[in-house]
């Protein structure tokens, strides 16, 4: 059977790779004593797969995830069994089962929503702006008919890609914290997935925001990204969550 | 600021963060208010090579699994988390609780190779702790244990006492001994002494080394509580002693990424250029049923997909056939790699093979070390080339194609026919069985520089010199561009100097090592760090030479600089394994005075 799972991940293991965060699922998985089915072949390995890999350094509240076992488990046993055997940093927030030949979670979610916070400090922040600005800096990135960046990776350094179609919006949202006043959070809807997706660490680059790991000067205040979903988004501006057609999707309750 | 918080702010800005998170599945947070005494584990090196050390784990669980004391780890930050640390005065922390280490009672090094010296003395010093163990009034005591505490004496001042021998039932029992003298009230004077009663632990402080002209005389014992000759700790039942049965597991790679199983320790082989041989003696063995409840424990709270099967010479381990038989059936279904490194050659089966790998076969790995009858008889590593061809047949006709054959260069007695010789045995190797696999045979022969190490029979041995060990590697490259499927690597001529000149150091060292660091040496065993320059500088200032220490050939009535510690080898054994040694390379045997015509000579 498939089962769909979604789950959060913490601050505490923010840092760990999408490689990194695969490996300690499976392992889950197999101190849980799961039925889990793997692939044919020279080199077997289970049949799972993440909807969309979280980037280093972003919490994240619902990712999805698919794993087919080799025998059928109950959605509430096997979030029973298989949080017994996480570690803190990682929750588990729902389960149900998918149909066999259903889409995966990994070919259906096609956008995400993250948002960027600065962490509060005592004294005025880095990287803070006038009131206003923040919304001025946002409408003019949107308003340009196309952002071009560097492609990142791969053989070829000469390419350039136009990321504007991959950012859906972005919204300021004024912060209560009276300490931040000047440093409101923002809220990005970004394309996500196999269907072509772009790193909020980008976009925030492009804002100007130095929020990227590494070649930060510890002088720059570092921005928390968070990611508060994985979607199905449609032309007609439609947010729909990846679970699975039909069946039960048994949600904890937290 | 909690100093908890400081670090997660550094986290961002370095490589690899979770080197530094200590939240692994199965790590260990205990109260320190309900402790007696806290120690920290410390090992010299990154956190990925330091997490696939076997010795961590065992005295992890072995401390923590007893009530009233804990152990946590501490390792060599990467040098861009130090450069942090050192700009914002964070001191080095103990992973599980993030505290100061110096604010725990007990700190241990975990000593495995010589070129993690300059990593010992950095890590000291960013804990804020005194260099000297003289100069320390309080904070933890500074120890060291494995197996270069056989030979610490270039550590000497900077160590309060060194452990020797087994660790995991002698670490608790001093940790439980330190409680009580914490709790007597004992100043550190009197604690250093009342643990240097106990068995195995070696107090540098209580011995002198007397120097005439430059040369030891003797090492005198100052203190009643100083026995001429410490003896080390074994554990006599490993089936009884504690073993690491909720092994941590680091969420980023480490070297190995799977769960060990150590079959046994000691190797009865007694191969003469091989110091583990000495100092893991006697052979003690875990039978058959504890390790299949071992094993089954282990993967149960891992979640590992491979289990190492582990010892010195694993493939001696008795009924090894039987052993992995009986594990295939007790461990879970679910596809169970196991690996088997350290072969030997003749106690080896390609059944055992085959119940390894399931589907892809990757690399056999074989020590020959040397290719020539002569050399063989010397370094007693006696394996006919029969049995080497034997097996690889044997293993080719099973399906396996990729071999790693690891070899020795510089041992005492070797000629240049004998190096050309290990191209020879792999050119034949090469030849003989591509056919039968089908033209893609991949032999990768690794070449390492031999080492004189201190308790073993070649330890009055010379090293064989810089310019002749790169003379010798240039011979071998040349040979082995012929062998088709071939490939070659060996250890840099320049770290196996000073690897040498370490292991049969004396205190005299100590002066090197102090200002080598200072100098900026760190992680000398990464060849990106490693700077011989900055080493010679040293040396000079110190007013040393290297070369007196990795060059000189002792007599045997020389007062060796670890004479006052005990490996269970005694000398007169090792003399006579020397005298035979030399004797064996004298002989000339019918079968040699015409040799084997190898294809392509």
């Amino acid at each position: 059977m498939r089962l769909r799972f979604s789950f959060a991940r913490l601050d505490q293991l923010k840092y760990l790779s999408h490689l990194e965060l695969m490996r300690l699922m499976i392992r889950a998985f197999r101190r849980a004593a799961l039925p889990l089915e793997y692939s044919r072949g020279f080199n077997p390995h289970p049949l799972f797969s993440i909807a969309a890999p979280l980037p280093v350094g972003v919490t994240a509240e619902r990712e999805f995830a698919d794993l087919s076992l080799s025998e059928p488990v109950e959605p509430a046993l096997f979030l029973e069994l298989l949080s017994r055997q996480l570690p803190a940093g990682i929750e588990l927030a729902g389960a149900g089962e998918a149909g066999p030949q259903a889409p995966s979670a990994a070919s259906l979610v096609n956008a995400a929503l993250y948002l960027a916070r600065q962490n509060s400090r005592s004294g005025l922040p880095a990287g803070a702006r006038e009131d206003g600005a923040w919304q001025a800096a946002v409408d003019c990135l949107l308003g340009m008919p196309a952002i071009v960046v560097k492609r990142r990776g791969g053989r070829d350094d000469s390419g350039t890609v136009d990321i504007r179609p991959l950012i859906i919006s972005i919204k300021v949202q004024e912060q209560e914290d009276s300490a931040c006043l000047r440093a409101p959070a923002l809220e990005l809807l970004l394309r996500a997935g196999s269907a072509g997706g772009i790193s909020p660490f980008v976009v925030l680059g492009e804002l100007g925001i130095p929020a990227g790991l590494h070649g930060l000067k510890d002088e720059d205040l570092p921005w928390q990204l968070h990611r508060c979903g994985l979607y199905i988004y449609n032309q007609e501006g439609g947010l729909r969550l990846p679970l699975p057609e039909g069946g039960l999707f048994h949600w904890i309750k937290s | 600021m909690d100093p908890g918080r400081r670090l997660d702010e550094l986290l961002p800005l370095v490589q690899k963060p979770p080197r530094y998170l200590g939240n692994e599945w199965n790590a260990v947070h205990k109260d320190h208010q309900a402790a007696a005494v806290r120690a920290v584990l410390a090992f010299p090196d990154l956190y990925e090579v330091g997490m696939s050390n076997l010795g961590l784990q065992l005295l992890y669980e072995a401390v923590n699994r007893q009530p009233g004391m804990l152990l946590e780890r501490a390792f060599a930050p990467a040098t861009d988390m130090e450069e942090l640390m050192r700009r914002h005065e964070v001191p080095l922390f103990a992973l599980e609780s993030r505290r100061p280490v110096r604010e725990f009672d007990l700190l241990g090094f975990s000593l495995q190779y010589e070129l993690s010296y300059t990593n010992v003395l950095n890590m000291l010093d960013l804990a804020g702790i005194p260099l000297h163990s003289e100069r320390r009034q309080e904070g933890p005591l500074v120890i060291g244990g494995g197996p270069c505490a056989f030979n610490p004496e270039p550590l000497a001042p900077f160590f309060d006492l060194f452990m020797l021998g087994d660790g995991e039932v002698a670490l608790p029992a001093l940790l439980r001994a330190l409680a009580r003298l914490k709790k007597e009230g004992a100043d550190r004077r009197e604690t250093i002494a009342a643990l240097a009663a106990l068995p195995g632990v070696y107090v540098p402080s209580f011995y002198l080394p007397v120097y005439r002209d430059g040369v030891l005389q003797k090492i005198e014992p100052l203190h009643l509580a100083a026995p001429p000759q410490v003896s080390k700790n074994i554990v006599a039942d490993l089936n009884s002693a504690p073993y690491p049965t909720r092994p941590l597991v680091p969420y980023i790679a480490a070297i190995h990424d799977r769960a060990v199983l150590e079959l046994f320790r000691g190797c009865s082989r007694g191969c003469r250029f091989c110091q583990a041989g000495v100092i893991y003696r006697p052979v003690r063995r875990r039978s058959r049923s504890k390790l299949k409840e071992l094993a089954c424990e282990i993967l149960r709270s891992t979640g590992y997909e491979e289990i190492s099967l582990a010892s010195l010479s694993s493939s001696d381990y008795p009924a090894m056939d039987s052993l992995l038989r009986e594990l295939a059936a007790a461990l879970p279904g679910d596809k169970v790699k196991y690996s088997l490194p350290s072969l030997r050659i003749d106690s080896f089966s390609v059944s055992q093979a085959d119940l390894l790998r399931q589907g892809k076969r990757g690399n056999l790995t074989f020590a020959p070390e040397v290719a020539s009858p002569r050399l063989r008889r010397v370094i007693k590593k006696n394996i006919s080339e029969e049995a080497l061809f034997g097996t690889i047949a044997d293993a080719v006709k099973a399906g396996w194609r990729s071999f790693k054959l690891y070899f020795m260069i510089g041992l005492p007695t070797e000629e240049e026919e004998d190096v050309l010789a290990i191209a020879g045995l792999c050119r034949e190797l090469a030849s003989r069985f591509r056919g039968i696999s089908g033209g893609r045979l991949r032999l990768s022969a690794s070449v390492a520089t031999f080492v004189p190490k201190a308790h073993t029979p070649f330890q009055w041995e010379p090293q064989l010199s810089q310019e002749e060990v790169k003379a010798r590697q240039r011979l071998l490259s040349q040979s082995f561009r012929q062998i088709r499927g071939g490939g070659l690597s060996w250890h840099d001529a320049e770290t196996g100097f000073l690897e040498a000149v370490f292991a049969r150091g004396d205190r005299l060292l100590s002066t090197v090592l102090e200002q080598a660091w200072r100098k900026g040496c760190r992680f000398d065993s990464w060849s990106e760090h490693f700077s011989l320059q900055r080493w010679q500088e040293a040396f000079r200032e110190a007013g040393l030479e290297p070369e007196a220490y990795a060059y000189r050939r002792f007599g045997y009535g020389d007062p060796l600089p670890w004479d006052h510690l005990g490996s269970g080898a005694g000398k007169d054994f090792l003399i006579q394994e020397h005298r035979l040694a030399m004797a064996e390379s004298k002989k000339r045997l019918p079968e040699e005075a015409a040799p084997v015509k190898r294809g392509g000579d």
